[in-house]
């Protein structure tokens, strides 16, 4: 039998319940016992292992909406494996695998049960596929949504791409809500982004580099609303980027249709500017933005129009970065910068920790169904706990991925995770000893 | 005319590779042409040489065709003594970029002193700078910058014209996808020329109200009493992209002939980067015609790349050993010993 745990003197971050309060957790049996204020009158459970965490966070765990794998650049180094323990060293908790156009499939049964079993038995972090909407993201035929369903898929998606024909869009919309799989897209005009790897303006105008207006996005954001209210699909913007994009998803919320936006952790970081003499380390798909449109959405998160915040993980070897700019691969890892990159806006004084929390675990997890992202009494105990206030320097050669590709070397962060916790098995550590009370 | 001795210090713009005209400082630029001016005279003698760094070597390596800037590179390097390699490679035929680095790193290892490189992506010579162990020049990458061009295109007006400070230039055509253009926009701003671009909007980047620059879509309009008109080659290949319609059309608008000629300055000279499109985006009449300085560019654009050269290349003679270690490049006259096998 598993030792009970219990973490006293913790400041208790739930955003499912609205609780930020210091009290103690309690796990037992790798599930939640009690959490909050209350929890400190409760006692110990006997023969239980104890911490006292000295005012540090409890939040539940991370759920990523949104990390590649397989991907198409990737190392073969890089396996469900190490992006578990990337993922782990990140205080995820669970894993949303989206497959990209060029990389391992997923729009057959075998690959999705092939994904799931590997997600759930190799990795230290559970990962969810997400199937593809098209066989072979060709966006003509339409993958078997109730069989991959069956098979374990948690949503539906295209990789970085949508689908160009609008009536084959439709009825995947029609189908999927059938199936009640939630489907995520990206939301960039094929052919006003056609090659793009900058945002329309001055900046990519004295650079040559190839660009897309910001139009591209609202344009098709604004035909899936269309087609969502036509279908009543669960729809689900998987990256949001723009000013004009958060408009739109605030309508459509207003408006009562079954709709969700996530944006990533590298569209909240970084403005165009961020790419200096062409890195491509600040490579990204879709493109960095004006400092106007990252203003606007660290707002939206704060107002709730954006429900999620994803790593947008994305593995590429140094070879495929190693290019010009434009040819270069897009993409950053993500996984392990991903707390700590948001922990900015919190101590930036932009959004509170409790929401901040909420949009990186509790909504992603309600959106997709998954266990975690709560802290209720019953759930599983997936938790993480951090030292907000710890500053450290980011580096690229210490981190779990097989990939090093990320935006973040070198830059200081404040606050960093000490442990995480999947059903109540530690999956990281970081001196949690230290804290632990005999 | 200058002995061959080494270059006194003040002629060291502080450039250790020449990217893009942008970074520059007018000071930076005004010592440029003022040495190219030097050369000018130099190559119009019967003997063209000024050994200053004979021994050295320079690569020419060439992702793009060109016959005119690598020649004039080539005949750049050798009237300073350097021993030159020119090295053209067919870019459809390579894996994009990564073999430019490959590419690089493997001349990198036959020790060359300088490396002017023409690539097809913007930005490849910002990546392959701070990756080669000796100076780089940019003979122009992708729509980014071509900066020796804009370098000679201001020594050739203000030789003309004496100034460039207060003279109104029009740079006229496909200024979207020319290198030429932004590197002469910001050449020419910086030393004080009033700039106005004409073209089709479609041919117009994105925010180019921001470079400071009048904007104007008629040419009648935007050439009134210019002092200078730059026309920038029409690729033919851009009518796909839907950014023009016809040949016919565009020269009706926007062609350079007599009448459109009309409303400049009286003294207005026109120039062209070249290749020309006769009868596309200039008639022959004014290519040839008394106003045009085109062949003066042309003779110009070997000194001003003297000069370039010169200029990092007594840029890196001069720095205090070690100094640039840490970006991996190597002290002066430590080729040999240094032994940093980058490949």
């Amino acid at each position: 039998m598993v030792k009970p745990l219990i973490f006293t003197n913790a400041r208790i971050i739930d955003p499912s319940r609205q609780c930020d309060e210091y009290g103690s957790l309690i796990v037992i049996e790798g599930k939640i016992a009690a959490a909050g204020a209350q929890a400190h009158n409760q006692g110990r459970p006997e023969g239980a292992k104890h911490y006292d965490l000295g005012g540090r966070v409890v939040i539940p765990g991370l759920v990523d909406g949104r990390a590649f794998i397989g991907t198409a650049d990737s190392l073969p180094g890089e396996t469900v494996k190490t992006t578990g323990a990337a993922a782990a060293a990140g205080g995820v908790a669970a894993l949303v695998a989206v497959a990209e156009k060029g990389g391992a499939p997923a729009d057959t049964v075998t690959a999705i049960r092939a994904l799931c079993a590997a997600g759930q038995n190799g990795s230290l972090v559970p990962i969810y596929p997400v199937a593809a909407l098209t066989k072979g993201m060709e966006g003509c035929e339409l993958t078997e949504f109730g069989l991959l369903r069956a098979a374990g898929a948690i949503a539906l998606a295209e990789g970085h791409e949508t689908l160009r024909n609008s009536a084959i869009l439709r009825r995947a919309f029609q189908y999927a809500r059938d199936y009640d799989l939630p489907v995520m897209l990206e939301t960039q005009e094929a052919d006003l982004s056609a090659g793009a790897v900058m945002t329309e303006g001055w900046q990519a105008s004295f650079m040559g580099l190839p660009a897309a207006p910001r139009a591209a996005e609202a344009i098709a954001l604004q035909r899936d609303m269309e087609l969502a209210r036509l279908t009543g699909v669960r729809y689900h913007a998987a990256h949001i980027s723009t000013a004009p994009a958060v408009e739109i998803i605030r309508q459509a919320k207003a408006e009562g249709l079954a709709v969700s936006a996530a944006t990533s952790i590298n569209s909240l970081s970084f403005n165009e500017t961020a790419i200096g003499a062409y890195d491509s380390a600040w490579r990204f798909f879709p493109p960095l933005r004006a400092e106007e449109d990252r203003q606007a959405l660290i707002a939206a998160i704060a107002d709730g129009v954006i429900d999620a915040v994803t790593s947008c993980h994305e593995p590429r070897s140094a070879d495929a970065k190693a290019r010009p700019f434009a040819a270069a691969a897009a993409g950053a890892v993500g996984l392990e910068s991903l707390l700590p990159a948001a922990l900015r806006l919190y101590h930036s004084g932009h959004i509170s920790l409790l929401r901040l929390i909420e949009v990186l675990s509790t909504r992603p997890a309600q959106i997709f169904g998954l266990p975690g992202g709560t802290l209720q009494p019953g759930a599983a105990a997936d938790f993480a706990i951090l030292d907000l206030e710890e500053t450290w320097l980011f580096a690229k050669d210490k981190l779990a991925s097989a990939c090093n590709n990320t935006a973040f070397d070198k830059m200081p962060f404040q606050g960093r995770l000490i442990a995480g916790f999947i059903n109540g098995k530690a999956v990281y550590e970081r001196n949690l000893s230290n804290l632990s009370v005999l | 005319m200058k002995k061959s001795s080494p270059p006194s210090l003040p002629f060291c713009p502080d450039l250790s590779s020449l990217t893009a005209i942008r970074p520059l400082s007018p000071a930076q630029i005004t010592a440029l042409l003022d040495r190219a001016e030097n050369y000018i005279a130099l190559s119009r003698q019967k003997n063209k040489k000024q050994p200053l760094f004979s021994g050295r070597t320079q690569i020419n390596l060439f992702f793009e065709n060109s016959t005119r800037t690598r020649s004039s590179f080539e005949i750049a390097g050798q009237r300073l003594g350097l021993d030159n390699v020119s090295i053209d490679i067919d870019h459809s035929s390579v894996g994009k970029g990564e073999t430019l680095l490959d590419t690089a790193l493997t001349l990198n290892a036959m020790q060359p002193d300088i490396v002017v490189l023409r690539h097809n992506c913007s930005g490849a010579a910002d990546f392959l700078a701070p990756r080669l162990d000796c100076a780089l020049i940019n003979a122009g990458d992708g729509t980014h910058e071509h900066p020796t061009q804009a370098l000679l295109d201001a020594l050739t007006i203000r030789r003309a014209k004496g100034r460039l400070a207060g003279l109104n230039i029009a740079i006229c055509g496909d200024i979207l996808h020319s290198r030429v253009a932004r590197s002469n926009l910001f050449c020419l701003g910086l030393l004080g020329a009033r700039l106005r671009l004409i073209a089709p909007s479609t041919l117009l980047p994105a925010g180019i109200e921001q470079s400071g620059a009048e904007i104007f879509h008629s040419m009648a309009e935007g050439l009134q009493n210019v002092d200078v008109i730059i026309v920038l080659r029409l690729q033919k290949e851009r009518m796909t992209g839907a950014f023009f319609s016809s040949e016919r059309e565009y020269f009706h608008f926007f062609g350079l002939d007599a009448a459109k000629l009309a409303p400049a300055a009286p003294d207005c000279l026109v120039l062209h980067p070249g290749p020309m499109n006769r009868g596309v985006e200039i008639a022959s009449a004014i290519a040839d015609g008394p106003r045009s300085l085109i062949r003066t560019q042309v003779e110009n654009g070997v000194a001003v790349r003297m000069a370039v050269i010169e200029a990092l290349l007594t840029m890196r003679d001069y720095q205090p050993a070690g100094a640039k270690a840490a970006r991996g490049n190597r002290p002066a006259g430590q080729k040999a010993a240094g032994g940093k096998s980058r490949v």
